[in-house]
């Protein structure tokens, strides 16, 4: 069995690497491609940025970006891949090289590379370029020398040029349904029956999704796994369904597709996906993993808690469906059987009068794990809250409903007041803990100053923030 | 003919001469060298922060197939250390483990799997002593000492009373005090250590490439520690990503490698992982600070009196040079008469700190600034008028321990943010939870007494010119991301007339470049800039007198015009070429050099031990003004805009100027709001990049810059130092900006939300239980 792919135009094959060599190692090691850089090996700077092309419905190639640091080789088996050494061209710099020079968007240069393929990625995108995009684009990307405006300045510069990559040319290969190499074994079945069948035969293979959870096993601990189901290439958990009532999406759908959905259908939820990690980590990232990985400060979980979503499991026996809070059992346990694995998740559309909104507070904007996670579907009709959900993440051991604060709201008129002794409901469904990310006083105090929030949010009281402008 | 004019490069924008390699991939930095048959390298580290060593068994790892070498503390006893009066850090641990994550053995083996489980199977016996992981537990009675030359923990204390501080604080109208804490933070530059080392043992001679700000310095360790001639060691320094002063000491990283290279008889790459590079760290100790200020109602300062205590890490390092830049530095900003300082610093259970951005006196600035700000506040001064009242009376100025101020540039600095940011229109005016504020800085420009003293010339440089040609820039200079590069180029190619592309450029390689201390306290545009400046000089004279041989003319009427020299409007002139040809005619090859060197009175004073610590050629000055928000409902702060004045004295090259002040801003802004190293019983628990917390580019302010231009009578084209100062005002700017937003002033850094919401809620109380 080979794994082959696209390295910056050609065509490599390869059948004598562990399966648990990292993308950024065979990169840096195996293939010479030392311009890709290790600066973490955990997903949170941005140097081992490379870019895969892939193309969509219409057969139109996506460029996306990706953390080289936390793949596996084998799950770029049929891939495009793109590194820094395979921009220019006869000779001439990609725009974004030319920009990055001239704009002085590079002093040490360590970074540099990793800026370029997330800047590449963008340019070649058909996104319209705003400070925001580009802030967007680039968050997943550390530089510790130039303070960024240089770098925004290189964007700016390099995407008014609008010439087309040729990588998006090169068709598409097929990928392959495995990869095994001295007893390590990685399994992509193609179909849910197939992946049923591989979850009861092998059960103590691991499940990968993108790997943006799982990727530390392999880039530090350098653990050899024996068996990894890869579930990317199975058809239906790539699904998206959208009917009138509900929006469904396959376990293996990542971050980055679905948002569209959410930006029409509930764009508070949207606003907090774009906020997971950065665009490296959402173009890998998936729903299913942040579920599987079952941590009380998933970002996903109070939001799809909070919406009553439903969660179908199945197996080789059967399907069956779960609401998601009741999936999470303890501290990172779950209500998964042995032989199941998550098949997708029901969100039922916002009905007329209901509104969304979800909160996370974290230490930093983006790439940055959460302390506190507001979540809340609301319905008021008139003056009353007809119908209230609450769910948090980062106050417990699992995400959690608020009860006694939906207690404080149900039946009772919007007011300020409601708002506030909601807040003060907060000691009672919650007793947080302290670490290093926040004080438990700050988990508390916060949670309910997140009411006043969503009060103000959904009224248009007056803005506390009114400046003398400049 | 077009009228011919020599090519001009100082004072243009200018992107770096090695951007193009940067952006294409191809510079190699320590960890991209990968010869075949290279071994790597792993590190056993301390699983305790304080305890004597029994025993480190390698003999099953030694065994294990894939193997080459496994070595110890046994491999040297020579210690090694930055200053010559503090070595007494080995590269790998012997006797004792003192702080948790400290090298004891190395593993050199095929890969890095097999290396992985060659330190699996090492086994290390120790007894465990109390780790102290504070300065004050430390310090306390009945402690066990780190070390048994520095009882009670002490690494070094520093006491000194300049002017009379007690009558000072009896003629102040007020006399005003605050403690301050500030946390340990870290550089996180973006490459971590990495070295490689290749030993050949027939010629007994040792290559060394590592990421480092100090060739020379590592040299000289390399030497001491493998017991080597100098003069078999080479060391180069490849592409270096950032140092921010985590390398500008040598680092255990590269001394090891070179020790198990040479063990293993071969070629030996050691990268360490991003954690690894949190535990080496070199950063900025964590401070506590306790400062009084007495002024007059108008605002002048009468006395300072303050307390340092700096918790230094289970190693000296820089150490002392830390504890006496906190006092030393304090002078040269504001017109001091009067001052009383103590500091200690601590030795701890903890990683050794080092000489980070702002080098020493960052966070005293902090405190005094903020102290400063207070005041204002109290005596209803404007906060840029009550600087402007201290302003010193100069240039030409002598401080209270001896600094020279030949250029000034505070007074523009704080006229420009001043005006710039509307302070007069809007301070004052913001409304609920947005505010300004403001602060200055300060720092050298190289420190005129380097730390390890030869007598030698500061810096260097040599230019070689050739047949073809082309000059080639020899310099030891170390190029870190700096600029310092493109600045070296731009002083030639200016003095000689030429375009910076007739230039190339080779740094720090042991065995071509004359030596050179490194980069590190803002030294090297200040002394290698002039050392350049001087060379070109020196090659620009023997370029005219073969002009003038080959034209028949007197040398003082040869002008040089960069691509042309010419003896008179009549005459034909020589082309560069020409010229050179004439001048390697019976001589060949030319190699000039240029040297620079401090002057005496910049060395600093006598008055107290360490006095010469602060002495520099030049101080460049800055002044911000800093516009946060702060959100009530999180107590989170967003910085809005930046305004960020620096006197640089002259900018060589605007765009790295620019460069060099919004990364300055940047940095101080991640040690302002969010960033701080935490131990759990002396385990780093913020080691990665996701619990450190460095700004992402969302958290970028729009900073506006502001150059001044003093012309530093001394300095090369006038230029001084252009890459610390701004992340020394930002820090205390920023947090004068929350107390103007919020009415309550933070005094512990970081200013995180869960630390601010405590000062909110308590503020709401008190203003409760008031009313
Ligand atoms: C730099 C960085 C930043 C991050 N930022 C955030 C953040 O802001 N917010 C946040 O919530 N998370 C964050 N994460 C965590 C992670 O990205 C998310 O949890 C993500 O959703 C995981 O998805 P994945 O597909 O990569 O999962 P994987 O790593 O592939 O898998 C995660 C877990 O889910 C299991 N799993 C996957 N699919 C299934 C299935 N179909 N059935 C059963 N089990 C399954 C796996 O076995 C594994 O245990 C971050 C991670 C990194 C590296
Ligand atoms: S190396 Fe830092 S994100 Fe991959
Ligand atoms: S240029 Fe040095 S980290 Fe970005």
């Amino acid at each position: 069995m080979t794994i082959q792919f696209y390295l910056n135009g050609e065509l490599r094959r390869e059948d004598a690497v562990s399966p648990t060599t990292t993308v950024l190692d065979y990169l840096r090691v195996s293939a010479g491609k030392t311009g890709t850089k290790e600066g973490c090996a955990e997903g949170d700077c941005g140097a081992c940025t490379i870019v895969v092309v892939r193309k969509n419905g219409d057969d139109e190639p996506l460029y996306e970006a990706v953390n080289s640091c936390l793949l596996i080789l084998p799950q770029l088996d049929g891939a495009n891949v793109v590194t820094v050494e395979g921009l220019a061209r006869d000779g001439h710099f990609d725009p974004v090289q030319t920009a990055m020079v001239e704009s002085d968007g590079t002093q040490c240069g360590f970074c540099t590379p990793g800026f370029i393929m997330a800047l590449f990625a963008l340019r070649q995108g058909n996104e319209k370029i705003t400070d925001g995009t580009i802030h967007d684009a680039l968050a997943g990307n550390l530089c510790r020398c130039t303070g960024y405006r240089p770098i925004v300045q290189a964007a700016h510069q390099a995407c008014q040029d609008a010439t087309k990559d040729l990588y998006g040319e090169l068709s598409p290969l097929i990928p392959g349904e495995g990869y095994e190499h001295n007893h390590q074994k990685f399994f992509a079945p193609q179909n849910l029956s197939q992946l049923a069948e591989m979850r009861t035969d092998y059960p103590k293979a691991m499940i990968l999704a993108g790997g943006t959870d799982l990727g530390l096993l392999f880039s530090k601990d350098r653990d050899p796994l024996e068996a990894i189901i890869y579930t990317s290439s199975v058809a239906e958990l790539g699904e998206i369904e959208e009917t009138k009532d509900y929006l469904e999406i396959g376990a293996a759908v990542t971050y980055t597709r679905i948002l569209p959905y959410f930006e029409r259908l509930y764009p508070s939820f949207a606003t907090l996906i774009t906020r997971i990690g950065s665009r490296q980590i959402r173009n890998v990232g998936t729903i299913g993993g942040n579920i599987g990985t079952a941590s009380p400060i998933g970002d996903t979980l109070p939001c799809l808690i909070a919406l009553d979503a439903m969660l179908t499991l199945y197996s080789k026996t059967g399907s069956r469906e779960l609401p998601l809070e009741d999936f999470f059992i303890e501290y990172r346990k779950t209500d998964l059987k042995p032989g199941e694995f998550i098949k997708s998740i029901r969100i039922p559309k916002l009905k007329n009068k209901q509104k969304f909104r979800a909160y996370k507070i974290s230490k930093r904007y983006d790439q940055d794990i959460s302390s506190v996670i507001g979540a809340y579907r609301i319905e008021i009709d008139g003056l009353r809250v007809k119908d209230i959900r609450i769910a948090f993440g980062g106050m417990a051991e699992i995400p959690k409903r608020a009860v006694a604060c939906e207690g404080a709201i149900l039946d009772k008129e919007w007011v300020e007041d409601t708002a506030l002794k909601a807040g003060l409901a907060v000691t009672t469904d919650f007793k947080p803990l302290s670490d290093h990310r926040a004080s438990k006083d700050y988990r508390l105090c916060v949670a309910a100053n997140l009411f006043i929030r969503l009060y103000r949010d959904l009224t248009d009281a007056e803005d506390l923030m009114e400046v003398v402008a400049a | 003919m077009n009228e011919i004019k020599p090519s001009q490069s100082i004072g243009i924008r200018k992107s770096l001469v090695d951007g193009p390699e940067k952006v294409s991939g191809k510079a190699k930095y320590s960890s991209d060298f990968m010869p075949i048959g290279c071994l790597v390298g792993r590190i056993f580290r301390s699983p305790v922060a304080h305890a004597e060593i029994i025993k480190v068994d390698i003999e099953e790892a030694k065994l294990l197939p894939g193997v080459k070498a496994v070595i110890t503390g046994d491999e040297t006893d020579e210690p090694f250390g930055i200053l010559p009066i503090a070595r007494f850090e080995f590269p790998l641990a012997r006797d004792k483990v003192r702080y948790r994550g400290e090298p004891v053995a190395c593993v050199a083996a095929i890969d890095v799997e097999t290396a992985q489980k060659a330190i699996d199977l090492i086994k290390f016996k120790y007894k465990e002593l109390p780790a102290y992981f504070t300065s004050k537990d430390a310090m306390a009675e009945g402690t066990v000492d780190l070390h048994d030359h520095r009882p009670r923990n002490i690494e070094r204390e520093v006491d000194f009373e300049l002017g009379e501080v007690d009558k000072g604080l009896s003629d102040a109208d007020f006399v005003i005090e605050e403690s301050f804490n500030c946390a340990e933070v870290c550089q996180v530059q973006s490459e971590p250590h990495a070295a490689i080392a290749e030993y050949d043992a027939e010629r007994e001679f040792i290559t060394v490439r590592a990421s480092t700000q100090v060739p020379y310095y590592d040299h000289l360790m390399l030497a001491k520690v493998l017991k080597m001639d100098e003069a078999q060691i080479r060391v180069v320094k490849p592409f270096v990503g950032g140092g921010f002063g985590c390398r500008t000491e040598s680092l255990n990283v590269t001394l090891i490698c070179a020790l198990v290279a040479r063990a293993a008889n071969g070629t030996v790459r050691l990268t360490v992982s991003r954690e690894e590079t949190f535990i080496t760290h070199r950063g900025r100790p964590e401070t506590d600070i306790e400062m009084q200020i007495g002024v007059k109602k108008d605002g002048t300062i009468t006395a300072v009196d303050y307390t340092a205590i700096q918790r230094g890490g289970a190693y000296s390092g820089y150490g002392v040079v830390t504890i006496l830049y906190s006092g030393g530095l304090l002078f040269g900003l504001y017109d001091l008469t009067a001052v009383r300082y103590k500091g200690f610093r601590v030795l701890t259970n903890t990683p050794p700190p080092g000489a980070m951005r702002g080098h020493g006196i960052t966070n005293v600035r902090y405190a005094f600034e903020a102290l400063l700000d207070k005041i204002a506040t109290k005596l209803k001064i404007d906060a840029i008028e009550i600087r402007r009242k201290n302003l010193l009376k100069g240039p030409n100025y002598e401080t209270l321990n001896e600094m020279f101020i030949n250029s000034y540039g505070l007074p523009e600095c704080l006229d420009w943010v001043e005006k710039e940011s509307q302070w007069n229109q809007r301070k004052g005016k913001m409304g609920k939870f947005r505010g300004l504020g403001v602060a200055c800085g300060h720092y050298i420009s190289g420190a005129s007494k380097p730390v390890n003293w030869t007598g030698e010339p500061h810096a260097t440089v040599h230019l070689k010119l050739d047949w073809d040609g082309s000059i080639t820039i020899l310099t030891g200079a170390p190029e870190i991301g700096q600029g310092s590069s493109t600045m070296t180029t731009q002083c030639a190619a200016e003095v000689l007339g030429l375009d910076m592309s007739r230039f190339q450029i080779i740094t720090s390689d042991s065995k071509l470049t004359p030596k050179d201390n490194g980069s590190y306290s803002s030294r090297v545009t200040y002394m290698v800039g002039n050392a350049t400046i001087d060379a070109a000089t020196n090659l620009k004279k023997i370029l005219i007198e073969a002009a003038a041989r080959k034209l028949d003319a007197n040398p003082d009427d040869v002008e040089c015009l960069g691509e042309y020299y010419s003896a008179g409007s009549q005459d034909e002139g020589l082309t560069f070429n020409e010229v050179v040809t004439a001048a390697l005619e019976g001589t060949g090859t030319i190699t000039v050099k240029g040297n620079f060197d401090t002057l005496p009175e910049s060395w600093g004073t006598k008055k107290y031990r360490g006095g010469a610590v602060s002495g520099s050629m030049a101080y460049a000055y800055a002044a911000q003004v800093v516009e946060v928000s702060v959100d009530p409902d999180t107590a989170e702060i967003k910085v809005e805009r930046v305004w960020a004045a620096q006197d640089v004295g002259k900018a060589l090259n605007p765009l790295s100027v620019e460069g060099q002040i919004e990364g300055s801003v940047w940095m101080g802004m991640g040690q302002a709001i969010s960033e701080g190293t935490l131990y759990h019983n002396g385990l780093g628990i913020t080691n990665s990049m996701l619990d450190y917390r460095v700004p992402t580019i969302i958290e970028s302010p729009p900073i506006e810059v502001g150059i001044i231009e003093s012309i530093d009578p001394n300095g090369p084209f006038g230029a001084k130092e252009a890459g610390e100062t701004s992340l020394i005002a930002f820090i205390p700017a920023l947090t004068n900006a929350v107390a103007d937003a919020i009415g309550v002033r933070p005094t512990d850094l970081p200013v995180t939300p869960d630390k601010l919401m405590e000062l909110m809620e308590k503020n709401t109380n008190n203003a409760k239980s008031v009313t």
